[in-house]
């Protein structure tokens, strides 16, 4: 029998390590497949028979320069079916230097329910946690909704988010949909568009359906209040405080669902440099919490400990098995160094990809109108373009994150820069 | 006739000896004061081996009156001047044969009265070179012991200042003298040219040149060497190539059996009346890791022979013989990388191969001490090895004189009776230089010669390979590959081969699995509609 070089050994681990990834999101795709079926069953009989009995509940929205599209998103939360005398609407006016403030003035002339909190430097400026934590001093409702400020969630979104967490007393919180607004803008937004079906009915319904696990996606979500007061709000040294929140809701002992039925729509970044500014930020954000946790791994429930530890897979792992086929590849290629292995890796690597492109048209199949021809092309072409930047931007942001801890710099909070569509 | 013949071109004072010729070699010191590792001493032995002759050693200091009388001929090598004792001088006259390297002859020329004899001693500043119809430009700076040995002498080769011209090599009585003892070209030619004149040899007289392919690894381009192949073809003439049979490249290893083409061109030597030469087994080592151009069997970075010999050799050998038998391709003569071997590799080798090709390093402390020689030896170094001398070189496709300079060695190589040569071409390389080098090997009157026509013999484990007279024959424990097989699928462990069977059928189900979820989908997707 032939021995195995090196660099033989490391491409099989890595070989091996990127398949046990790509068989687990497998695994998510049946499950998020199940989930959609059980949602076909249900039915919407159960909200008539709890409207007399509603929560109070607290919307929070932060805005920090949000001129282009805060008038539209507070007329769409405001257009609510939930009934107005048990809904507060809080907008954080986050040191906004734009027309933000005025907008909101208007909008409270139309809408009582409508409250602002004005941070001013040196309180304000300082991400989207303590923005939230700010609004949440002012909030009175039992439970609390957070919407970005780009948001319009449809009519029934509110309701289904509060019928649903108060069905079960150990639900810490209640995720629903967000789905993308201007999708038809351009390349990347039909990329991200498929990106964000897939993700959510993948990696969020998928998970939940095996393992009752779900991320809190820092918009259309529902919070128990006492739980955010035990907790302490949110983390302000967290880039991806829902992440975070994630984290520590399931340590409390509570678990998180996600609902397809209640569905918000969302402007996606329209062009590179803000989509790539938005998700360093994400993947640092990330990291941040994968490497925080990871350390304090023993001291987490069970449960989440398994998904830190699936995360911390996803981005350390995976991603340097990715680089380390490639660097392989590119060395091979130059004649530097040759696998003495050979195999039919051309045809496993075709299976990956036809994997991928299944995998991403049953999740788009589930949501009315994206399972067509033109987006089963535009999935085929996405993994040659869309998914090797973000490749590109996992090492991004671990080199920024690498620096900042040597340089001893914080982080900085980017806000995404909108469009007024 | 042809002895007639013979003796007109090579004379040789002692031919009609019955008994085997003694010689021995007397020297004042064995080293050059400005290069210790070199041995004048064990070169002469190498060159002595050409002959049919018993020889040893003295050092001037040890000899002893009459100790000089067993022996037919003494080769003195005035290394360091000194006036040398009647008594000694009276033994040197009386031999039938004396040659006298540099110094001290004019003690000799008084001791016999040669009274026209002039000695200049170490001279400089000479230019050129004229030896039989050659002449060669030399270096101006090199010291040469020049005299003028009187008009009963016969002048064997002169050098020239421009001005004056002086005997360098030359004849008198029983006395053969070179003013310059020197292995570097052109002057190694002239002390050949003494012994021939002096020693019986008993090879008939030709110019003689082993054309090989040098350097073919498993990663040489098949199509290439079957292309200069076709053009030694085409000349039906005999050559050799040189094949190491292993690469190893930033830690891969590729065998000779795996290049299954180049495997078929190499089976076609033999057809078109080639012999291959084992050149080395990975032609690297740790201390020089480049295949193909790093040194195997000596540490280059320390100067020194390579730790663990002669196990290192050895286990290099016996996988170098056992790839060559696997793949069907079976060597009659080794050759050293670089032509670098310890003395302890040496012998390990004369275990192995009865034939080694190239030049001979004569000390363990420095590979730089290499000994060029104008024809095959019996080698004492090498343990009685028969070797074939390396001194034309190789075609540089860098150098447009290079095939010139190739033709002026060889030409120059011709003062001697007879000679023996070898010359090589890159097996990377186009073959419009071969082309051109035979054609001016040709013009030279050079006979290419054959390896497979004296007798040789390799004894590895598994293989062994013997033969002459144009024959080759072979035993061998390892089945040769038959290099139109196809590749296998999967190369490398089973269990890789089957988990990747194993993640292909999965796959191949979970898509289908996946269709079924997809067409089920948009069913269901439709009713929902409706119902809508």
């Amino acid at each position: 029998m032939q021995e195995l070089t090196r660099i033989d050994l490391l491409f099989l681990i890595a070989l091996s390590a990127t398949w046990i990834l790509l068989l687990y999101h497998v695994f998510l795709t049946y499950g998020g497949y199940r989930c959609f079926l059980r949602t076909l069953e249900a039915d919407e009989k159960s909200y008539q028979d709890i409207v007399g009995n509603l929560p109070f509940v607290t919307v929070l929205v932060p805005a920090h320069n949000e001129e282009m599209v805060i008038g539209r998103t507070v007329d769409a939360i405001c257009r609510s079916d939930y009934p107005k005398d048990k809904l507060e609407v809080i907008v954080i006016n986050d040191s906004s230097t734009d027309k933000t403030g005025e907008i909101l003035e208007k909008k409270q002339k139309e809408y009582s329910f409508l409250k602002v909190v004005t941070l001013k430097p040196p309180l304000g400026a300082k991400g989207k946690s303590n923005a939230l934590n700010n609004g949440f001093k002012a909030a009175s409702g039992e439970y609390i909704i957070v919407y970005d400020a780009d948001n319009t969630p449809e009519r029934k979104a509110i309701r289904y988010l509060v019928s649903t967490i108060i069905s079960d007393p150990r639900l810490g919180a209640v995720v629903g949909k967000f789905r993308t607004r201007n999708r038809d803008v351009n390349l990347l937004t039909r990329f991200i568009n498929l990106e964000t079906i897939s993700f959510q009915w993948l990696v969020q319904a998928g998970r939940y359906y095996w393992f009752r696990l779900t991320t809190i996606t820092g918009t259309n979500f529902i919070i128990r209040r006492d739980i955010l007061e035990k907790v302490g709000g949110w983390r302000l040294d967290a880039l991806t405080e829902d992440t975070e929140l994630t984290i520590r809701v399931y340590n409390e002992g509570y678990y998180i669902k996600w609902i397809p039925e209640a569905v918000t729509w969302e402007q996606e970044p329209e062009n590179l440099k803000v989509w790539l500014k938005q998700r360093t930020r994400w993947a640092r954000g990330n990291m941040w919490v994968i490497s925080y946790y990871i350390r304090r791994i023993f001291s987490l429930k069970r449960k989440i400990s398994w998904d830190v530890i699936y995360f911390f897979f996803t981005y350390a792992i995976f991603f340097t098995s990715v680089i380390i086929s490639d660097a392989i590849f590119i060395l091979g290629i130059t004649g530097l160094a040759k696998l003495s292995i050979t195999g039919p890796f051309v045809i496993i690597w075709i299976m990956a990809y036809i994997l991928f492109i299944i995998e991403t048209f049953i999740s788009l199949s589930l949501e009315r109108g994206e399972g067509n021809f033109e987006n089963f092309l535009l999935t085929a072409l996405m993994y040659f373009t869309y998914c090797q930047l973000w490749l590109y931007l996992v090492f991004r942001a671990a080199w920024i994150a690498l620096k900042d801890k040597i340089t001893g710099k914080g982080f900085y909070w980017y806000k995404t820069e909108r469009s007024a569509r | 006739m042809f002895l007639l013949i013979w003796n007109s071109v090579c004379p040789p004072v002692l031919a009609e000896a019955e008994d085997e010729t003694e010689v021995i070699i007397l020297y004042e010191e064995p080293y050059r004061k400005d290069n210790q590792v070199f041995s004048l001493v064990d070169a002469l032995y190498e060159y002595l081996g050409h002959f049919k002759v018993q020889f040893s050693d003295l050092a001037v200091e040890d000899w002893k009156s009459g100790i000089l009388k067993d022996y037919q001929v003494v080769i003195y090598v005035g290394s360091r001047q000194r006036s040398l004792p009647e008594s000694m001088l009276k033994e040197l006259a009386e031999r039938p044969a004396v040659i006298w390297l540099e110094d001290n002859i004019d003690g000799l020329a008084k001791f016999k009265g040669w009274n026209d004899f002039v000695y200049y001693g170490k001279s400089y500043y000479y230019v050129r070179l004229y030896a039989g119809k050659e002449e060669v430009a030399i270096d101006p700076y090199i010291p040469l012991y020049l005299s003028q040995p009187g008009t009963e002498a016969k002048v064997l080769a002169s050098v020239s200042n421009l001005k004056d011209t002086l005997p360098l090599a030359w004849q008198r009585e029983n006395v053969f003298y070179l003013g310059k003892f020197d292995f570097g070209f052109p002057f190694y030619i002239l002390l050949a040219d003494i012994l021939h004149r002096v020693l019986p040899c008993s090879v008939s007289s030709s110019y003689n040149v082993l054309l090989r392919i040098e350097d073919v690894t498993p990663l040489t381009d098949p199509e290439n060497l079957a292309n200069l192949i076709d053009i030694i073809a085409s000349y039906d003439i005999p050559y050799a190539v040189a094949v190491t049979p292993f690469d190893r490249h930033k830690g891969k290893e590729t065998g000779l059996s795996q290049a299954k083409k180049l495997v078929k061109v190499l089976r076609k030597v033999r057809e078109t009346g080639g012999f291959v030469i084992m050149h080395g087994c990975y032609h690297e080592n740790c201390y020089s890791p480049e295949t193909g151009e790093g040194f195997e069997f000596w540490n280059l970075k320390d100067e020194k022979p390579m730790e663990g010999e002669p196990d290192f050799t050895r286990q290099r050998l016996e996988k170098g013989l056992d790839e060559m038998a696997k793949s069907g391709i079976y060597p009659v003569a080794f050759e050293a990388p670089h032509y670098a071997m310890s003395s302890v590799s040496y012998r390990e080798l004369s275990r192995y191969f009865s034939t080694y090709i190239g030049q001979i390093q004569l000390s363990d402390e420095t590979y730089k001490a290499s000994l060029e020689f104008p024809y095959v030896i019996n080698s004492y170094r090498l343990n009685g090895m028969k070797v074939y001398p390396e001194t034309l070189g190789y075609v540089d496709p860098q150098d447009i004189m290079s095939v010139e300079k190739i033709i002026q060695k060889a030409r120059f190589q011709k003062i001697l009776p007879h000679t023996e040569t070898c010359v090589f071409y890159h097996g990377f390389l186009p073959p419009e230089g071969l082309d051109k080098l035979i054609k001016a090997l040709n013009r030279e009157g050079y006979k290419f010669i054959s390896l497979g026509e004296e007798d040789f013999w390799v004894k590895g484990k598994a293989l062994r390979v013997w033969g002459g007279k144009g024959i080759m024959r072979w035993e061998s424990d390892i089945t040769p590959i038959n290099p139109d097989d196809k590749e296998p699928l999967y190369k490398g462990p089973k269990v890789v081969a089957k988990g990747i069977t194993a993640l292909a059928l999965l796959i191949t189900g979970l898509v289908l699995f996946f269709g079924i979820i997809v067409l089920n989908l948009r069913r269901k997707r439709n009713r929902l509609y409706e119902e809508g």
